[in-house]
This record gives C-alpha cells, sequence and structure tokens, in this order.
C-alpha cells in the first residue's frame, strides 16, 4: 500500500511539469496580445520602371507613400518600411533577377508583410490644368485575396506642385480605404484567417492520393479532405484541386485565437496539427512554412 | 349588475393596459456640413421635444446617433457607421451607452454647438436644427479604450 501511494504521488507530480516551463524573465502573468498583421506600402511600378529606383526618381510617389503610412500611423498602426527592407534586400544580394515583376515578389517575399498595399501614382498636366490619381490596392500576401481597393483624385488645378496634388488624392480616399480594411478584419476575426495548403509527394514515394488507407480504406484524398472538414475553421475551406500526385486546399480558415485556450494561433501550429494526422496514418510526411501557405510533402 | 360594471372596468382597463407601446426611432434628419483635417466633423441635425431645450438636446443625440450607427452620407472618412450592429451592440454595453446618452457624456466629444433655426412649432412641440461639431478623435479612441470598437487590426 506504501509502494503504491508513493508511486501514485510521483505519477501526480510528473503529469503536473509542463513540458516548457515559463520563464520568469518572459511571464506576463497570463496576459494575452493578440498578434497583428504585418503591413507594407509599396509603389506601383510599371514594366519599363525599376522598383529599387522608382522611389528615388519621383518625390510625388514618394509623398503619396508617406500620406498612406501616415494614416496608418494616426490609427496607431505601425508598417514595415519600404525603403529599410529594400536597403536589406540589396544588402543581403536577394534579387536573382532583373525581371520587375521577379523583384517585387523577392522583395515582398524578403519582407515577408501578410499585407501588402500598392500605391498607384498617376500624373495628368493638361492645358486646363493638372490632376493626380492614386489608386491604392491592399492584398493578402500569400493568397492575393483583395482587402481594399480605392481610387482618389486631385481635381483638376492650376497648380505646378503636383506633390500637393498627390497629397490631395491620398487623403480623399486614404481613411475610406482603411475603413474598408478594418471591415475585412473583422470578418478575419469573425471567420479565420486564410492559409493555403498544398500536399505533395516526394519522388521516391510508392504512395498517391489514390491510396487507400485508415480503418474504412478509403483514398487518401478523401481522408483528407474529411479532416479539413473537420478542422478548419467554421468548416470553412476550398479545394482548389486534386491529382493523384498534388492536392491544393487554396483557402482555408484557421481561427486567430486557439479555440481551447486563447492564446494566438497561427499556420505553424495548423501545419503540425495536419502533419500529425498524416502521421497518423502510417505515413511520413515532411512540413514547409511560407508565409502563409503550408506545404507537406509525403515521402 | 353591479359586479358585472366592476368586470366591464377591470377588463377595459386590462385592453388599454396592453395596448402595443409605441416605438420611436431617432431622425435621419442629420446632414454633413464639414470634415476638418483637426479630426472634427461638423454636422447640421434636427431635434424635436416638448419645449426648446429638449429639442436642442434630441439634435445633439441624433448627430451622434447617425455618426455611430448609420454613417454619413458624403463622409470620407464616416459614411459607413462606426458601430455595425447597433443593438447588439448596445446590449453588451449597456452602462455605457446608459452614461453616454442619459448623463450626458457625449458633451465631452462635442466641441460646438450653435442652434442654427428659428424654432419651428409643431402639432405637439417643438422642432430645432443645431450644428454639432463633433472631436471624432477622442470618440473613437474612448470607444476603443472602452471595447465597443476594436482599434485598427485584429
Amino acid at each position: 500500500m506504501n509502494k503504491i501511494n508513493i508511486l501514485n504521488t510521483i505519477l501526480l507530480v510528473l503529469v503536473n511539469i509542463p513540458l516548457f516551463s515559463q520563464n520568469s524573465s518572459t511571464n506576463s502573468g497570463g496576459q494575452i496580445v493578440t498578434v497583428q498583421p504585418k503591413i507594407m506600402v509599396i509603389p506601383y511600378t510599371k514594366e519599363d520602371e525599376n522598383i529599387r529606383t522608382v522611389l528615388e526618381d519621383d518625390v510625388n510617389k514618394r509623398i503619396a507613400i508617406t500620406k498612406i503610412k501616415e494614416a496608418f500611423d494616426n490609427r496607431g498602426f505601425t508598417t514595415i518600411d519600404f525603403e529599410t527592407k529594400l536597403k536589406a534586400a540589396k544588402d543581403n544580394n536577394i534579387f536573382t533577377s532583373d525581371n520587375q515583376s521577379d523583384i517585387k515578389s523577392q522583395i515582398i517575399e524578403f519582407a515577408a508583410p501578410d499585407i501588402y498595399v500598392e500605391a498607384e501614382v498617376y500624373v495628368q498636366k493638361k492645358s486646363s490644368g493638372n490632376s493626380v490619381k492614386v489608386i491604392l490596392r491592399g492584398n493578402e500576401s500569400s493568397t492575393g485575396n483583395a482587402l481594399a481597393n480605392k481610387v482618389g483624385d486631385s481635381g483638376t488645378w492650376y497648380t505646378e506642385d503636383i506633390g500637393k496634388l498627390s497629397e490631395k488624392a491620398v487623403e480623399q480616399i486614404v481613411e475610406d480605404f482603411l475603413n474598408t480594411m478594418q471591415n475585412k478584419f473583422t470578418e478575419i476575426v469573425n471567420n479565420g484567417k486564410s492559409v493555403i495548403i498544398d500536399i505533395s509527394f516526394s519522388g521516391g514515394s510508392s504512395y498517391d492520393f489514390n491510396s487507400e488507407m485508415g480503418d474504412e480504406g478509403l483514398p487518401l484524398s478523401d481522408l483528407l479532405e474529411m479532416w479539413m472538414e473537420e478542422n478548419a475553421f467554421k468548416n470553412n475551406y476550398h479545394l482548389q484541386g486534386t491529382t493523384s500526385l498534388k492536392m491544393i486546399f487554396d483557402d482555408v480558415r484557421i481561427p486567430l485565437k486557439d479555440q481551447s485556450n486563447g492564446k494566438n494561433y497561427n499556420p505553424n501550429k495548423f501545419a503540425l496539427l495536419l502533419w500529425k494526422y498524416i502521421k497518423s496514418l502510417g505515413l511520413n510526411p515532411t512540413k514547409d512554412l511560407k508565409g502563409n501557405t503550408i506545404y507537406i510533402t509525403i515521402n | 349588475m353591479r359586479q358585472l360594471n366592476i368586470f366591464i372596468l377591470i377588463l377595459f382597463t386590462g385592453l388599454i393596459a396592453c395596448k402595443t407601446k409605441n416605438i420611436s426611432y431617432p431622425t435621419a434628419e442629420v446632414v454633413l456640413l464639414s470634415e476638418n483635417k483637426d479630426g472634427t466633423i461638423t454636422l447640421k441635425s434636427a431635434g424635436y421635444g416638448k419645449d426648446f431645450q429638449d429639442a436642442v438636446t434630441d439634435a445633439q443625440m441624433n448627430a451622434f446617433d447617425i455618426l455611430l450607427f448609420r454613417g454619413i452620407p458624403g463622409s470620407n472618412r464616416f459614411k459607413n457607421p462606426i458601430i455595425m450592429d447597433e443593438n447588439m451592440v448596445k446590449n453588451q454595453h449597456k452602462e455605457y451607452f446608459d452614461t453616454f446618452y442619459s448623463k450626458a457624456y457625449f458633451n465631452t466629444f462635442m466641441v460646438n454647438s450653435v442652434v442654427s433655426s428659428n424654432e419651428i412649432h409643431l402639432e405637439k412641440g417643438k422642432k430645432v436644427f443645431v450644428d454639432v461639431t463633433i472631436n471624432t478623435n477622442s470618440l473613437l479612441r474612448d470607444l476603443e479604450q472602452n471595447n465597443i470598437i476594436r482599434k485598427f487590426g485584429y
């Protein structure tokens, strides 16, 4: 009886020791701050313009970008500075191509914003006066989902101060633009954030998505979809397509907060859940994460 | 006979007590006069009341009501409502809105209030137009601090 009591006590102590102890230096007493999206404002560039130098060459674009960033600052929100990231990207020699569309993708990949706001400034000079149009586009980096789009017009004025006209065009729309983004954020808070899930097989794998697995011997693709049905937040997911070797869910919603404990939730945690499930089927998966895109490779 | 009369009287009183309550909603007679760079917004608002002072207070409260729950057509920043689900939010934050309206907490966000029309005599009461200037920056900060609305972001 004595030995049993000792054993029970030891077991009780072991069960209550957490896997990782909270470091006293970082212990916030349980307070949780919601992780905010990273947003970067970037200039729009045409095919013949160089995104690396477009701001240096054009003060009107710099004014437009600064006014947009000011609007975010006024809402108490800090954006990623494009020029600082550009300098860091150059210092790190990340540019592997001169193709402008590739360079833009490389900067966005390097800076890794969740959302980028692209500002296009269009100057019209006529004999009846000058005007500036500004087009603002806000998109999620990984999914391409559009969050807000607005066109601002300074109106036509007899002035050579194009910078002032840029400012006017931005001021006309930026608050409404941010309000639209905020409505989309509310939708994300309520219905989850979008992630992309790309599942494929390595070259040497003896399995494919038609392989029958699990207790009921169902095709792997169906098992995975059934799992997604149960685990996507509010059952909200979209299957782009399935072949024998690739399965892509191009929009899966995951919650911003872990529904069991209120802590911040992220794509890596969801990737781990999926990895564990595939492992439980007797397969050998690896997982990779790039922004909000989860790559699962089954070996 | 006497008992029958008493019964009819009680029945009649009961029927009157059961009549449908009139529900009144604030008027949407609020128009944008100006939207200023310093974060203030000036609205012309109609107010109704049994006397002049009641009508002025009603106009001021209407301006806030429309700004918060309906949106201001023509405004760059506030053409959509600040608070989308009026009933749910008012129920969730009863104490805040009681203080806001009944204890005139809205006055703390009202930079200026000018009666801009003559007193209009109605069959029952008065109507008046008031130009109300609201400090929207401090109003929004207060709503965020009291968790009525979310700060920009998630």
